[in-house]
């Protein structure tokens, strides 16, 4: 059990510093949204 | 900044402003929660280090009963990897406009959950420190891993999907990388460098991307379908009554991206919430993402149940012990619990357009959903095993 | 291994297989006992009985036949089927589960990282995994027997059939130029019977006990629809 508790809490841990290094939206396609008629509210 | 998009308007600004904020700045709760997870880890790392020196008996298993939570858990995250896949291959090939937010907090859980469940192939084992017995290495005594065996075909598929997902995590990462490469003044600089692979947003630049995601998008779609399948025919093939059955393949895959997709859609109310995205993910993607549970919910309920009608109906007594045991005999509990939590409540909320609005009704739908997928899982592992065709064998487990 | 290419043998194969008489089988699992000590197997206390981890290479199963007061006992002793169609061979993925050409169901205990599909995957739920480390209590530690292996924590075993039983035997043959006669090899739950419900030897060889008792028509495989082609032969209990 604490081993499978660990593994969930290694992925939070890893998607947590990920958003540190990455955009969590994709930049370039928001933009390229935006070209298509970019419809946000 | 390089892109083709027109430079007009104050959105461009924004977008960058607001997308690169949580890279920017950080609140001190950020190093509480890292500090937390860590200590849950490193809480699993000893775990770990004491069932490698005492023996897997320490999870309780025992005969008839040899696999239990860790294949479990195994599917459900290969399963949970099924979210960026599914979510961003098959909508990018549809040209969904809608995908656009919603893409890279998939694609990232995909990476991510992969190397979650290959390494519970490594808690697996008996032996993890002879595990690249696996490999199919050049040795002395000429021995080859056995390619008839699934578990053979599960590690190359699961490699295969790892490799692909990295590769489709990365490539539209790209222009990012080259985005903060100019944007970001830090330590983080070179990295960004050496990962931008010099993009500099030129015409040619974007041909070659966009080429190289048209190939790789519908190959990992496939790959995908493949792997859960392969995954689901470590079980199908076998003898054991109750796993021995066609079904198995699609069931696992639409399983898959059932919970999957609950995943993201957990993600996505977390993030929007934690980084005030909501000019980014509006209601309509959680409408949309509740749609898409609403037809994971059906068509997995109608898999389950042909798969139930078909043993009862056959009525073979090796099957029906199964059968039993689940509706109505010691796994009954979990078993309506997880009924209820897959297939009951979603389908029931997510049929109200309302409801489907509310992102965090939504979000609770995909917090139920994968408590109820991680219960299937154990309950598709552990009741038949339980049931072994000599019935002076029978005996059941309970996870440690 | 002794099985290379150039040896005549393969002309003339072995095919070990077994029966048992069910009509003579009284329980007593004296076979049990023998085995345990022929084998090495691991003692498993009560604690681990009780967690079901207790390893038997043989077992006997228990069957009550009846109601209450006319009630039977019936018994049955189980071990590996040593299958010629073994649903634990193809699923082991590092071929640690193999077929020998004289028919053995082989389990190479270096070769085994424990994934445990075999022991799934096998109807008969013959194969013993080591949980933890075996242990001997003092001073049984003593009457291990050299010729086989401990095994460690890990890996999964089974019935062998006493292989090195037989691989003793077969040398000896070998050695005076002819073939392993009958009843010269023995493991030690057939020696041990003391009724003789157990009979071993060489099925290809048309005079051998096994061979005429296991064509009796008394004779049935456990679980044959499943088309595992178990080398072991069951007799039917007399009415």
């Amino acid at each position: 059990m604490t081993i499978v508790a660990g593994s969930l809490a290694l992925a939070i841990l890893l998607y947590v510093l990920a958003v540190k290094f990455v955009p969590i939206i994709s930049v370039w396609e928001e933009k390229e949204g935006l070209m298509h008629g970019g419809r946000h509210e | 900044m390089t892109n083709p998009a027109p430079a007009d308007g104050p959105q461009i600004p924004k977008i960058n402003r607001d997308l690169l904020e949580p890279l920017l700045s950080t609140h001190w709760s950020y190093f509480l929660l890292v500090g937390a997870l860590a200590g849950l880890v490193a809480a699993g790392a000893g775990a770990w280090s004491y069932q490698f020196r005492t023996g897997i008996g320490q999870t309780n298993l025992h005969p008839p009963v040899f696999w239990g939570v860790y294949i479990a858990s195994f599917i459900f995250w290969v399963g949970a990897s099924h979210s960026g896949t599914f979510i961003s291959g098959v909508l990018r090939l549809t040209k969904a406009e809608w995908r656009r937010p919603v893409t890279r907090i998939a694609e990232l859980m995909t990476f991510i959950s992969l190397i979650i469940a290959t390494l519970f192939v490594f808690y697996h084992l008996g032996r993890v420190w002879r595990w690249y017995y696996l490999i199919p290495y050049p040795n002395q005594r000429e021995i080859w891993p056995n390619f008839r065996s699934p578990l053979m075909w599960d590690a190359m598929a699961v490699f295969t999907y790892a490799t692909a997902s990295t590769i489709y995590l990365y490539l539209p990462l790209i222009p990012d990388f080259a985005l903060m490469r100019d944007r970001i003044e830090d330590w983080r600089k070179p990295l960004y460098r050496v990962l931008s692979l010099g993009w500099q947003g030129t015409q040619h630049q974007w041909q070659v991307l966009e080429t190289a995601m048209r190939i790789i998008t519908p190959l990992i779609v496939m790959v995908m379908v493949s792997v859960h399948s392969i995954v689901g025919w470590d079980f199908g093939v076998s003898l054991v009554p109750a796993w021995h059955s066609t079904i198995f393949a699609p069931y696992f895959v639409v399983g898959a991206v059932h919970s999957g997709v609950g995943l993201v859609v957990i993600g996505m109310y977390i993030l929007r919430k934690v980084y005030h995205l909501e000019d980014y993910i509006g209601q309509e993607h959680f409408d949309k993402m509740g749609k898409l549970l609403l037809l994971t919910t059906l068509g997995l309920a109608y898999l389950y149940f042909a798969e139930l009608l078909t043993i009862w109906y056959g009525n073979i007594p090796d099957h029906m012990w199964v059968v039993d045991s689940l509706l109505s005999g010691p796994f009954a509990v979990p078993f309506w619990f997880m009924v209820a939590c897959v297939y009951v409540i979603p389908l029931l909320a997510l049929t109200l357009p309302a409801f489907r609005r509310r992102p965090l009704g939504v979000m609770v739908i995909g917090v139920l959903i994968n408590i109820g997928m991680y219960i299937e899982r154990v309950l598709l592992i552990v009741p038949p095993l339980s049931y072994p065709r000599l019935p002076f064998n029978w005996d059941t487990y309970v996870p440690s | 291994m002794s099985d290379h290419e150039q040896e005549p043998r393969e002309a003339h194969p072995y095919k070990w297989e077994m029966v048992v008489d069910l009509d003579r089988c009284t329980g007593c699992e004296a076979c049990v006992v023998a085995c345990h000590a022929e084998n090495n197997i691991r003692i498993s206390g009560p604690e681990e009985a009780a967690e079901g981890r207790a390893v038997n290479w043989i077992r006997i199963e228990r069957y009550w036949e009846g109601e209450y007061p006319n009630v039977k006992a019936r018994f049955m002793p189980v071990l590996c089927q040593h299958c010629g169609n073994a649903p634990c061979e193809p699923v082991c993925p590092v071929y640690a589960s193999y077929h020998t050409p004289d028919g053995l169901n082989a389990q190479v205990y270096n070769r085994c990282i424990g994934v445990r599909y075999c022991g799934n995957n096998c109807p008969y739920t013959v194969r013993q995994f080591n949980w933890f480390d075996p242990h001997w209590d003092a001073p049984l530690q003593e009457q291990l027997n050299p010729d086989v292996t401990v095994r460690q924590n890990g890996i999964m075993e089974k019935c062998t059939f006493c292989v090195q039983r037989i691989r003793q035997g077969k040398e000896q043959a070998e050695k005076e130029g002819r073939r392993v006669r009958d009843g010269e090899v023995t493991p030690a739950c057939v020696q041990s019977c003391p009724t003789s419900a157990l009979v071993f030897g060489d099925r290809n060889d048309p005079v051998s006990r096994v061979a005429k008792l296991a064509a009796s028509d008394r004779g049935f495989h456990l679980l044959e629809d499943l088309g595992t082609k178990p080398a072991i032969t069951y007799l039917k209990r007399l009415p």
